[in-house]
């Protein structure tokens, strides 16, 4: 009897034990800005490092982090793509499932071998992209990337682009879903990564 | 009574609790009548960016508003309504048109950013740390352990109170 009274005892507590993990636990919060609801990804088919046309639609299955900067920038562009590369390293072997694409917005001294120079100094992983200034401006306008060339009267090729500096997140199902703002934390980075490999 | 009050850790907890009683009466009380709350718990914050938005920007027309800067509570649920045919940005949220952007603030701590509608093109975001029940709590144990302590100190210094448990 007394044993009985104890197993029902245990059994109650276990219950509410259980009951309140169950009640208190919280659904994963994304630390990127979410795009509700999520949009198919604009294309992007453009000439790539590798010597080949990069098309995001066979990107398809992986996620695609695309970041518009360019080779010449002292200070956005090269600490994103460090943390980039931090990201990448965070992964793991995950990293494999995930594509990261340097846009250039600067097509004019942003050549594919510049580019291809640029981004080995990140990752020889990371893909960079340039075309005509059409393809470029359909690609800019369609993720609402904001390009302003700032000119310097005292030496012309030594000008500076202003440009928005978001990593757009497009997913598994080739939708764009979140953007991180510069500066985001590396680890916030790869969780959210992570949530996203793991939901598929 | 008489013989609770005579044990001694069961007369400190009683007191304990009582200053705490107290501790929480008093925090809740000055939380509730502060003219001046600027702390308060998250909560969701929708912002609408009405059509024509770009094309107003673009031909130098007022657009309506939105403040320089803004102040967020940690946890915060910023929801930008994007219903311009152009996409935005409001700080760290970049919003396609026809969609919402969704942000939940980070950590304490001041940005500014790009913003693609307000006058000056830029966006100040502060984030100030929430109002969550620890830290209200934090104020009721802040008021209520020392009361707590007091108390017991001074049922025990004060001689009628040992005689108390003679007497039953």
């Amino acid at each position: 009897m007394k044993n009985r009274i104890w197993l029902a005892g245990g059994i109650v507590i276990v219950g509410l034990a259980v009951v309140m993990v169950l009640a208190f636990q919280k659904p994963y919060v994304m630390h990127g800005s979410l795009i509700d609801p999520p949009m198919p990804a604009p294309p992007i088919s453009l000439a790539d490092t590798n010597g080949q046309t990069f098309d995001l639609s066979q990107e398809s299955g992986k996620i695609v982090l695309v970041f518009f900067g360019y080779t010449s920038c002292t200070d956005v562009c090269p600490a994103t793509l460090a943390e980039l590369r931090q990201v990448e390293e965070g992964l793991g072997k995950q990293a494999s499932q995930v594509q990261v694409v340097f846009v250039t917005v600067d097509p004019q001294r942003d050549t594919i071998t510049q580019l291809k120079t640029y981004l080995s100094n990140f990752s020889p992983d990371f893909i960079g992209l340039s075309g005509t200034m059409d393809q470029l401006q359909t690609v800019w306008k369609a993720y609402g990337v904001y390009v302003q060339v700032q000119p310097n009267p005292q030496n012309p090729d030594n000008y500076d682009v202003s440009h928005s500096s978001f990593i757009y997140v497009i997913n598994q199902k080739s939708q764009l879903m979140m953007t991180f703002p510069f500066d985001t934390n590396v680890n916030d980075i790869i969780q959210d990564l992570k949530y996203l490999l793991k939901e598929g | 009574m008489r013989l609770w009050w005579g044990n001694l850790w069961l007369r400190m907890g009683a007191l304990l609790l009582i200053g705490l009683a107290f501790g929480g009466l008093v925090s809740e009380a000055s939380f509730v009548a502060s003219p001046d709350r600027t702390q308060r718990e998250a909560r969701q914050i929708e912002l609408v960016i009405p059509a024509g938005t770009a094309e107003k920007v673009k031909a130098g027309l007022p657009v309506p508003s939105i403040p320089a800067s803004m102040t967020f509570m940690e946890g915060d649920l910023l929801v930008v309504r994007n219903q311009d045919v152009a996409s935005h940005q409001l700080g760290p949220v970049w919003v396609p048109p026809q969609s919402s952007g969704v942000l939940q603030v980070g950590s304490e701590s001041n940005y500014t950013y790009t913003c693609s509608f307000t006058q000056t093109r830029l966006f100040g975001l502060e984030i100030q740390p929430a109002l969550t029940g620890w830290i209200r709590f934090q104020g009721v144990l802040s008021v209520g352990l020392p009361t707590g302590v007091m108390l017991a100190l001074y049922t025990l210094a004060v001689p009628g109170s040992k005689k108390e448990p003679r007497e039953g």
